[in-house]
């Protein structure tokens, strides 16, 4: 008896000549398949970052003041530190929280803040699958 | 042959013409440079002018700063080559480190078009080498982020340097020591927020941008 079995030979046609020869065949199958599926598997997950930029101390922040001086005429007593300034939100990719929290500290410091003027709060959270 | 300057073109560009024009008009020859390209094209110059570059997403310049033309325009100031940013150049050159400090939204949060009164704090620059110490000029300012800002340290140096360019005789925008303009250390990399392109005729109101121009050609 012999046969070829749907052409999936692990290392080239193997000729199926006993029982024996098929079990052994199927459970080097099985193996590679999962040696696969290992290697295919993506190793990176989704962080959801979100980065705070904010004006230095120090650096006049003329929306933050106008807004805290019109408060009082709105009713709101008691409010002072106002500052204004921006968020921005993304996805990265990375190995682990670790390396997703220095790339996104790296790209926050070199492109989304001017350290002349601005500092920034990075958060990084993994991304919900759900 | 004329001196040739190059004028560097951004998607959101929009006073390359009013610079190539005010640059012919003073015997040079203006040369439109797209962002995208990788080199100069042997000019002696170049203008980073005013507009609003790849739209001043995230901050004026902060994008323009990786267009690969910078790259060329770098290379350029670090062999000497002659460069000038006016009002959004001013902008992408701070941002690309050519210029030290950064550029705030104005005092009071307003955008303010209106002309303004300069001096000229030292003539040792490739934007003032034709004009006289102490010398006031009026030029305009077109502009909601001109508000120049930097740390002390980098103050005192501009100082001690001798490398504030220009100030405002009258503070329009609540820029530090009211600074209009600044040099780098080797005195070939300017920026200005005034727009010395739209005061190089009598007919603009003034003419007074003319000599910063004609310095710059002068330096080529």
């Amino acid at each position: 008896m012999s046969a070829l079995l749907d052409g999936r030979w692990l290392n080239g046609p193997v000729l199926i000549s006993s029982w024996r020869d098929f079990v052994r065949w199927e459970t080097e199958r099985d193996m590679g398949e999962r040696a696969r599926r290992i290697d295919c598997e993506d190793p990176t997950m989704n962080y959801n970052v979100l980065v705070d930029v904010r004006l230095r101390g120090g650096i006049a922040d003329p929306a933050g003041a106008t807004i805290e001086r019109v408060l009082p005429a709105l009713g709101y007593e008691g409010v002072t530190g106002v500052s204004v300034g921006k968020t921005v939100r993304f996805v990265m990719e990375a190995a682990n929280e670790f390396e997703a929290e220095a790339r996104a500290n790296d790209l926050s410091a070199s492109f989304l803040t001017n350290p002349v003027i601005e500092d920034a709060e990075v958060t990084v959270r993994p991304a919900d699958d759900t | 042959m004329p001196t040739s300057v190059g004028v560097v073109v951004f998607p959101g560009t929009n006073c390359e013409m009013d610079a190539v024009t005010a640059v012919g008009g003073l015997g040079g020859s203006g040369r439109l440079l797209w962002h995208g390209d990788h080199n100069l094209s042997g000019v002696d110059a170049v203008i980073v002018p005013g507009g609003f570059a790849h739209g001043d997403y995230l901050r004026p310049g902060a994008i323009a700063r990786f267009s690969p033309i910078m790259g060329a325009v770098t290379q350029f100031a670090a062999q000497g080559g002659p460069v000038v940013g006016i009002c959004n150049g001013f902008q992408v050159l701070t941002e690309a480190g050519l210029l030290p400090g950064a550029l705030q939204k104005n005092r009071g949060l307003k955008f303010l078009c209106q002309p303004t009164v300069l001096r000229v704090e030292t003539c040792d620059s490739v934007l003032t080498g034709r004009a006289e110490l102490g010398t006031e000029l009026s030029v305009p300012i077109n502009h909601f982020e001109g508000n120049y800002t930097c740390d002390d340290e980098t103050l005192s140096r501009l100082r001690d340097e001798d490398r504030v360019v220009l100030r405002y005789v009258e503070n329009p925008n609540g820029s530090v020591d009211d600074i209009a303009a600044v040099c780098n250390e080797d005195r070939n990399v300017v920026g200005l927020m005034p727009h010395p392109e739209r005061a190089c005729d009598d007919l603009l109101g003034s003419s007074d941008g003319a000599v910063l121009l004609a310095s710059l050609l002068d330096a080529a």
